[in-house]
């Protein structure tokens, strides 16, 4: 069975997620499964690890993910290249010879690192792998995009083995999935599927969001699993604040420490945290209510104006993990509207 | 089986008032301890039943033998009181459970109002007494009191007088100072309770003991916060056919909000809500600890009026003027004399006098001028109730007056008096002799208004027909496409409906609403626009996007294609502009609707009593006119006609300065409708028809927003699947 890239014309728009999904799903059709990520852009990239655990692979992370090239080494030279192509190479050779078939997860975007040779086509073709183009469906005009891909890779002779279409809003979902099927036929490339544009595929958990703060837990730490689907700023009038709070589910509120109603009325909505800002403690009372909720608080020293620019600069995108019970059964129902038949039937050819 | 589980509760709680034994688990013989005051009360009231104390150390606590544990008394236990450190409690509570003991009183603090940890204790608590099938009260609490047992399980140092008031407050430190001053004041109690955290038992329970309590005259609440709003209101509605309840309820005020969020861990609640609920519950709402005893006092008294038309009595003008200001602030119409009252007084009074309402007999008037005024009064058949004034003047006699007030009451005991002496040590003695005859009087006319007031209003509330009415069915409505709508949304994973979706909800519910259909690119656009046909109105149409208007997300009166187009074109560019993040999906386009008077039908749910409406003055300005007017759902015909018929913008729907006047019954049966629409899917928890034109044909939803809970969505189709 030959093995599997899976990269993107965009960054953001749920890779990483989607290729464990997909790994998941060929392991429930029986095969041996692992994944090898051939460089990645920062050593604090989780990818590798998450997937070790969710695939159970023995291997230790240098040979899941071996080379970490970022963007501030575009001045390697040639013999350094070819040192962490060597590297590569025995990295993905071991897990070859382990695994049935291999997901092989692209760094960043198709193109990243073209200059140095290393982006997503080089490496496909060095691997010999297929290859799979993520493209995101947020819109009509996204589809360009594809038009690009497909000749990115054809232009080193590779064809697409098949593309997907992720973060397609549900509203249109229908209309966008009819409009990429007449462009991928008129393409020739297998369109394998729409993934929907649910907040709840891509949601970071409260733990994700609390150390990417470094805030500290007032109460419910036990609770760190929630998933964060939105983030709302408590900063209304108290008349108004329910209506507002309502129009979000699972979500973080940041809010003043010193606005204890206004912390209440967030927690008699569908709320998974309330991050505190000013460093500032709330009254008893409202971490009595927390705990009832089962709502985790936590405490950040940041006004609510850089807790939220930070969140906001750090678009966190949470992965799938093997205790996320909730999220996976989510990225399940997706997959098996995939046609992965299709694809494995590709890979076996 | 489920009556029979009532039953049972009820006797339980019956338990806490007149149980035949108690044991006291932490009595102490220190007197600095709450463990000794209880005890220490609980003797003092005469109490005739069985008393153990339990304490591990003394073998002998205030005189009785002492237990060091539950288990050694050996005897049935009615009541358990609970005052040993919190951490302890919940193994006395396994340990009672094993005696069968099925009332507890839990006095100790250290629960959920300090915090977390408090928090968790408490639900383990709780979790306990459910298993063991027990009922608390409290716990965090200052105790209980039933004067007719009698008993006194509280820790106060005040004792309190045998009456007819039962009264149940949230806080315990108002009761401390509520007993010292009812002491003073003459006040009497038949059941004293302070509910603390309302872990298990709580005013809705109490109510309906209180309710059935023979030696219980009208009830006395003081709230914090309410739990069970739907029940609360469900069990005044019953129980005031029988007596008056009176409220009042802290944290309305903004600031007060929050001091009440800091205090007891419980949103406040808007106090529209409260407002609301109160008048929907029957419950008399006053605005004072005072007055929530003047009240109630006269209650027990004197007389229900027949109308609320006063008769004001005075010896001069300016406290008189002053009553007629509180009598309108308070509900109260004054009486327009009949000319046979009026004639008879110029005959019989001063030249100078005050014949009309109020009557003036003037500083020389003494107790034979009072006499007549009175009983003319009480004969007039345009007068519902009287209020007495009597200001120090040379020729005031207090006593004499009094008594000729008291005989007066007496000759005519079916309409209500009250009495103000206006004055202080002089008159204390008058004020004294009628209290003691059960005349509510009070140094301050204002008072007397308020007594007055709250008879009339508890004769309103008794006369109320939507206390006996229904709602109205729509048997038209089409529930299926709604219910499917709802599905999809949820399915999407939003809680927020699209303006089209919304449309569709209210057009299912029989609402009329203009032709809407939504384009998600210019070629279906200009399809849509041609089947419905110009002048359209063309808006954004994305989940992200809340006020449309404020980024140009609304075009009103497009003509032609071209106008369409450009309009298309600017909204795109604006909504990335203002949102580039937000999903936009395409655009709505609709009938234009024939623009006439702007209305504002919405509901928004408060956590405590369930779904609010409100209907009046629509528009972009609602916020700035807050002409509107409240009622909880389910909401009866009679209750919608007096929601709009209570908005300024009724006069306008009736015509004023010659306009055209509006399909009224429309408009009414559309609050009807939305409150049926919101019975059947309790899901919504907040909408708004903004705005609803209203013309002499009918009514018209032009922009409806809907936000459902997912939580409650699937709450709700669980409960479609039982009754299926």
């Amino acid at each position: 069975m030959k093995n599997l890239m899976i990269t993107s014309c965009h960054e953001r728009i749920g890779k990483s997620s989607f290729t464990l999904a997909l790994a998941r799903r060929i392991v429930k059709e029986g095969y041996k499964v692992g994944y090898f990520k051939p460089i990645r852009a920062s050593k604090d990239d989780q990818d590798a690890l998450v997937a070790k655990e969710f695939l159970k692979m023995e291997e230790d992370e240098d040979t899941i993910a071996p080379v970490t090239i970022s963007e501030w080494d575009y001045d390697l030279s040639k013999e350094e290249i070819e040192r962490l192509i060597e590297k590569i190479k025995n990295a993905y050779e071991t897990l070859n010879q382990k695994y049935e078939v291999l997901v092989v997860e692209g760094c960043k975007t198709m193109n990243y690192l073209a200059t140095l040779g290393l982006s997503a086509r080089e490496l496909a073709k060095m691997l010999e792998t297929e290859v799979l183009l993520l493209v995101s469906g947020s819109n009509d005009s996204q589809l360009d995009d594809l038009a690009l891909g497909v000749s990115y890779f054809n232009d080193i002779d590779i064809e697409l083995t098949g593309t997907v279409l992720s973060l397609v809003p549900l509203e249109v979902i229908e209309r966008e999935k009819a409009i990429a099927e007449t462009v991928t036929r008129e393409w020739q490339i297998p369109l394998i599927g729409v993934i929907p544009d649910k907040s709840n595929l891509s949601a970071p958990t409260v733990e994700e969001i609390v150390s990417l703060l470094g805030a500290k837990y007032l109460c419910c730490e036990e609770c760190k699993n929630k998933i964060v689907e939105d983030f709302q700023v408590g900063a209304m009038e108290l008349d108004s604040a329910l209506k507002f709070f309502r129009r979000s589910v699972n979500k973080a509120v940041i809010i003043g420490g010193d606005r204890p109603a206004l912390a209440l009325a967030a927690m008699e909505t569908d709320t998974s945290m309330l991050i505190l800002t000013g460093g500032i403690y709330p009254p008893s009372t409202v971490l009595a209510r927390a705990q009832e909720r089962k709502i985790p608080i936590v405490l950040v020293n940041w006004d609510t104006y850089t807790t939220v620019q930070y969140l906001a600069t750090h678009k966190i995108r949470g992965l799938i993990r093997p205790d996320q019970e909730e999220k996976l059964i989510e990225w399940d129902k997706i997959m098996e509207e995939l046609n992965v038949e299709n694809l494995i039937a590709r890979l076996n050819e | 089986m489920v009556k029979l589980q009532l039953v049972q509760d009820l006797e339980v709680l019956q338990n806490f008032f007149t149980p035949s034994s108690v044991a006291i688990v932490g009595a102490s013989n220190n007197p600095s301890k709450v463990g000794y005051s209880l005890l220490h009360n609980l003797l003092k009231s005469g109490y005739q039943g069985k008393i153990y104390p339990v304490n591990l150390k003394h073998k002998e606590v205030q005189g009785l033998k002492a237990y060091k544990t539950l288990s050694e008394i050996g005897e049935p236990i009615d009541l358990l009181v609970v005052s040993i450190p919190s951490q302890f409690v919940l193994d006395l509570i396994d340990e009672a459970a094993s005696l069968e003991i099925k009332a507890v009183l839990i006095i100790s603090a250290g629960f959920k109002e300090i915090g977390a940890e408090g928090s968790k204790l408490e639900q383990k608590l709780f979790k306990k007494i459910r298993k063991h099938g027990m009922r608390v009260v409290g716990p965090n609490c200052l105790g209980l009191i039933d004067n007719f047992t009698p008993m006194n399980i509280t820790f106060t140092k005040s004792n309190s007088r045998k009456g007819n008031l039962g009264f149940i407050s949230q806080s315990g430190a108002l009761i401390t100072g509520i007993l010292d001053w009812s002491i003073k004041e003459e006040i009497g109690f038949s059941k004293f309770v302070s509910v603390g955290n309302k872990l298990d038992v709580d005013e809705v329970e109490l109510i309906e003991l209180m309710g059935n309590d023979r030696n219980t005259q009208a009830i006395l609440l003081y709230l914090e916060a309410i739990n069970k709003g739907r029940a609360f209101i469900d069990v005044c509605r019953r129980i005031v056919r029988k007596k008056p309840v009176i409220a009042i309820k802290s944290g309305i005020s903004k600031a007060g909000a929050k001091a009440a969020s800091s205090h007891t861990g419980a949103m406040a609640g808007a106090n529209t809500a409260y407002e609301t609920a109160f008048r929907k519950a029957g419950v008399i709402r006053v605005e004072t600890v005072e007055d929530l005893f003047t009240v109630a006092t006269t209650f027990s008294w004197q007389p229900l009026p027949k109308s609320n038309n006063l008769c004001i009595i005075t010896n001069a003008g300016g406290p008189g003027i002053l009553a007629t200001d509180h009598a309108e602030f308070n509900g109260l119409n004054l009486a327009t004399l009949t000319a046979q009252t009026i004639n008879t007084l110029k005959e019989n009074l001063h030249p100078a006098a005050a014949t009309h309402n109020p009557i003036d007999v003037l500083g020389t008037g003494g107790a034979k001028e009072y006499r007549l005024a009175m009983e003319l009064a009480m004969k007039d058949p345009n007068v519902g109730m009287i209020l007495v004034i009597l200001a120090p003047q040379e020729m005031t006699a207090p006593e004499e007056i009094a008594k000729t007030i008291i005989e007066i009451n007496e000759i005519y005991p079916s309409k209500p008096i009250a009495v103000s002496f206006f004055g202080g040590k002089e008159m204390e003695k008058g004020l004294q002799i009628l209290k003691s005859h059960h005349i509510p009087a009070f140094p301050f006319p204002e008072k007397g208004v308020v007594a007055l007031a709250g008879l009339w209003k508890y004769q309103e509330i008794l006369a109320r027909p939507e206390f006996y009415e229904m709602p109205r069915d729509f048997p038209d409505v089409d529930r299926d496409t709604v219910q499917k709508i709802f599905d999809a949304v949820i399915e999407k994973g939003r809680v927020t409906l699209l303006g089209s979706e919304a449309i569709k909800v209210a057009g299912a519910y029989g609402i009329r609403v203009p032709e809407t259909a939504t384009a998600f690119s210019r070629k279906e656009a200009i399809e849509i626009a041609n089947n419905i046909g110009y002048p359209l109105v063309l808006k954004i149409t994305s989940p992200n996007i809340l006020h449309k208007t404020d980024i140009g997300g609304v075009r009103i009166g497009i003509k032609n294609e071209n106008e369409l187009l450009d309009a298309f074109e600017e909204m795109m560019r604006s909504a990335r502009k203002h949102y580039p993040h937000a999903k936009v999906i395409g655009v709505d386009i609709q009938q234009l609707a024939t623009p006439s008077t702007e209305l504002i039908v919405g509901v928004s749910k408060d956590p405590q009593f369930g779904h609010l409406a409100i209907v009046g003055t629509g528009g972009i300005y609602t916020n700035v006119y807050e002409d509107v007017s409240f009622g909880l759902i389910p909401i009866t015909h009679t209750e919608a006609t007096e929601m709009l018929q209570n908005t300024k913008v009724f006069s306008i729907l009736q015509g004023a300065r010659g306009g055209k006047k509006a399909n009224i019954p429309q408009i009414i049966e559309a609050v009807e409708r939305i409150s049926k629409l919101i019975q059947d899917f309790p899901q919504i928890t907040d909408l708004d028809i903004n705005p609803m034109f209203a013309d002499e044909i009918g009514v018209m939803a032009v922009d409806v927003k809907i936000t459902i809970s997912k939580e409650d969505h699937f709450a709700q189709k669980e409960n479609q699947e039982e009754e299926q």
